[in-house]
């Protein structure tokens, strides 16, 4: 969802600890999430139910939810593609946010379908993956610089 | 008030599940289709995330995004009013009622203080 500045650390507080990095060559969680929504929307996009598919339905929406759950992936794959990690996450978060637009409008009206339940899945597995992302502001704990409050946790705001 | 969430999160989750629960409410203009078909779906999903979100966690961001979400569910009740459909009006403006105090406090005293004048005129 949305954070804006008031996640960032306070001017003078020295930076917490980088989130413990992936051991090389062991695939993440949050890989595994964005890969099963890429799966389970381009399944879901392409059974046939009632006698037509999603590309005959919604045709290049389909290829959106695909996309979308691909930018789920950005940040496994942010290294051949030279983004920074914070770039990355971005970049999962519209994924994420495309996702969640695409079950409203398209999954949400025609909920009963068995395809349906597939969509939903992998949109449900993108969102996840977008909000696990690494690089995410209050992605793993609290935000780098964030003091905790009684009790170890970041007083509310409001 | 929820085991262990922020004070008034309980209102805000209240606000959420009534958003989910007008899901199932007759929206549609001609054919009173549901909400999950109808038009109001586009308002009623993203409010009842961001109303449930706002009850977990309390930054600005979260705040500006709920006042949007209940500004928006009172544009739905008057969409609601205008179709004439009395229960998805209702529902509207109660999750609007249910997580104004909380997330606007100073819109639920202005609302207040006017509907107290219209009750002494």
């Amino acid at each position: 969802m949305t954070d804006d500045h008031s996640d960032l650390p306070p001017p003078g507080v020295p930076p917490g600890p980088p989130p413990p990095p992936t051991p090389t060559g062991q695939i993440s969680g949050t890989t595994w999430l964005g890969f099963a929504a890429v799966v389970a929307l381009a399944v879901a996009v392409s059974l046939e139910e009632d006698g037509d598919n999603g590309w005959g339905r919604i045709g290049v929406w389909a290829a959106f939810a695909i996309a979308a759950a691909l930018a789920t992936l950005a940040p496994a794959v942010r290294e051949p593609l030279r983004l920074t990690p914070a770039r990355a996450a971005q970049v999962a978060v519209a994924g994420g946010i495309g996702l969640a637009a695409f079950w409203v409008l398209f999954v949400l009206p025609v909920i009963e379908r068995n395809v349906s339940f597939l969509a939903t899945l992998g949109c449900v597995a993108g969102c996840w993956a977008a909000w696990r992302a690494p690089g995410r502001p209050g992605a793993a704990g609290p935000a780098p610089g964030r003091r905790p409050g009684p009790g170890g946790q970041a007083p509310p705001a409001w | 008030m929820v085991a262990g969430g922020p004070p008034g999160a309980g209102r805000l989750l209240a606000a959420a599940a009534l958003c989910v629960v007008s899901l199932g409410l007759a929206w549609g203009a001609g054919d009173h289709a549901p909400g999950y078909r109808a038009d109001a779906r586009a308002v009623l999903v993203p409010a009842a995330v961001a109303l449930a979100v706002a009850a977990r966690r309390r930054t600005a961001g979260t705040r500006r995004t709920a006042r949007v979400a209940l500004a928006a569910l009172c544009a739905l009740a008057v969409l609601a009013v205008s179709r004439a459909l009395p229960a998805a009006a209702a529902s509207a403006l109660g999750a609007a009622a249910l997580g104004t105090p909380r997330v606007w406090p100073e819109a639920a005293a202005r609302a207040g203080a006017a509907w107290r004048g219209a009750l002494s005129r």
